[in-house]
């Protein structure tokens, strides 16, 4: 699943530890979401939308 | 690491540390008695098997790590890396078994759980690597 979250960091200029604090996750999390290692569960996707004030859909495009 | 993660890291190792000092404790009592006295029926098996509890106390500590995580992708590797020693540690005792039914050797179910940690220590090396 493709996502935005490293250009949403990026435009706050927040390092990935930062959005791992403000996410409560640990680094490699955060990682491993941008790279789209794993994708998140509705909880954490939910947090992560919150976060930066837009829908799921806005950050994180179903590839199928 | 993160705040969410580091005080279920701090209650896992003082739960690990605790179990092991108890484990290793009641294994030279049992030990001491086993040798010492001789024992027979419900005392026997009483003495011979109490070392195992502790180690319940480890694997109870273990599952109380994965529920007490709240960084879900960290819990996510840690349960693919037990699922992958479950499985590694499940066919290395059927082939063990196997070998002592025709007598090749003499297997030791003793082993099964420190084989399953190193199992598990595998299984996260190899999970880390393939992440990267």
């Amino acid at each position: 699943m493709k996502n935005r979250l490293k250009v949403l960091r990026a435009e706050r200029d927040w390092s990935q530890a930062d959005l791992a604090a403000r996410l409560e996750v640990s680094r490699q999390t955060v990682n491993a979401l941008e790279t789209g290692k794993y994708d998140p569960s509705l909880p954490l996707a939910f947090k992560i939308a919150r976060l930066f004030g837009q829908s799921i859909e806005a950050i994180f495009q179903d590839e199928a | 690491m993160n705040c969410e993660w580091n005080p279920a890291a701090r209650r896992y190792t003082v739960r690990i540390l605790a179990a092991m000092t108890v484990y290793a404790v009641v294994l030279v009592g049992s030990l001491t008695l086993l040798r010492s006295r001789e024992l027979e029926g419900p005392v026997l098996w009483l003495v011979a098997s109490a070392p195992a509890l502790p180690i319940f106390g480890a694997i109870a500590t273990m599952g109380a790590f994965v529920v007490e995580m709240k960084d879900e992708y960290q819990r996510m590797k840690l349960v693919r890396a037990m699922i992958v020693a479950t499985g590694l540690s499940l066919s290395i005792f059927t082939v063990l078994g196997f070998l002592e039914n025709a007598g090749a050797i003499q297997a030791d179910a003793l082993w099964a759980f420190p084989v399953w940690c190193g199992c598990l220590g595998l299984a996260q090396v190899v999970g880390a690597v393939l992440d990267r």
